[in-house]
């Protein structure tokens, strides 16, 4: 595929996030698709995996919006950079484990490499600071304690 | 096209050897950084300041360029971090004696490059997970 298809399915993946729209996102990946949050370690895999990927993000906030900011692409990626913005109103994976809502904002930067075979998304790893998600969040401990 | 790519290794392999003025080389002297522990810096000079702290906590610091997407003038790479913490490491929380520890830290890089130079770098890691493997990072509260 094309540099340039690369790139849209990128963002069309995230704007299935936006419209909610799970089997747009499936469709998007290959069967086997792999999506890795690097800060918690999580690995998720296949069609169930695309829809654990999002809709955690889409339970934990309901409201929840992403709006890209860059997109990279070459004939075997994309990298695509984005704001995430919603209010934390329920369950939320971390890396210490579920954080219950806390009913506040957050507006956090992301940055999301995707591997592409064929006009389909094979991996996805989404790195974003959970320091700073921990913080807006209010449940930030100090460090060394 | 490659030049980029070169340039970036150039900066990375001056990095790991510990030249910093080398590694300052491949940026603009307005470069502008972002990243998460640092916020934004606005000149190569602050850049070169904070990456020194880095080299002084961990003097075997390395970037490790893993793969990396191209496109006109801007680079992603996706790299780890890699280094033993044997000297002060400067935290938000002070300045944190070395605890000996080893630490892989997956990150991404995005650079813009003007006229042979780097012009804008935005670094994406956790830096949660770095504390983590350094046993500074109690669990969140309430998680």
């Amino acid at each position: 595929m094309s540099a340039q298809d690369n790139g849209r399915i990128a963002a069309q993946f995230n704007d299935s996030f936006n419209a909610r729209d799970w089997d747009g996102a499936v469709a998007l990946c290959a069967p086997n698709v792999e999506l890795v949050t690097v800060a918690t370690g999580q690995t998720l895999q296949g069609s169930e995996g695309v829809l654990q990927f999002l809709q955690g993000w889409a339970s934990a906030f309901p409201d929840g919006k992403v709006d890209t900011t860059g997109i990279i692409a070459d004939e075997r990626g994309a990298v695509i950079e984005f704001t995430g913005a919603g209010t934390h109103s329920g369950p939320l994976q971390t890396p210490a484990g579920e954080l219950p809502a806390t009913g506040k904002p957050l507006t956090l930067q992301f940055c999301q490499y995707l591997e592409l075979t064929g006009g389909k998304i094979a991996r996805v790893r989404l790195y974003f600071d959970s320091m700073s998600m921990l913080g807006q969040l209010g449940v930030l401990p100090a460090p060394g304690q | 096209m490659a030049e980029l790519t070169e340039l970036v290794k150039r900066y990375y392999d001056a990095f790991n050897r510990g030249d910093l003025d080398e590694a300052a080389r491949a940026f603009s002297p307005d470069v502008e950084t972002t990243e998460p522990g640092a916020g934004t810096m606005h000149s190569v000079d602050q850049w070169k300041a904070y990456g020194a702290g880095f080299k002084r906590a961990m003097p075997d610091a390395r970037l490790n360029f893993k793969s990396a997407v191209e496109q006109g003038n801007t680079l992603a790479v996706e790299g780890t971090f890699t280094g033993t913490h044997t000297g002060p490491l400067l935290t938000p929380a002070g300045e944190v004696p070395p605890t000996g520890r080893s630490i892989e830290l997956p990150y991404i890089d995005i650079f813009t490059a003007e006229g042979g130079l780097l012009v804008t770098h935005r670094v994406y890691y956790d830096q949660i997970t770095m504390l983590s493997q350094l046993g500074l990072m109690p669990a969140p509260a309430g998680a």
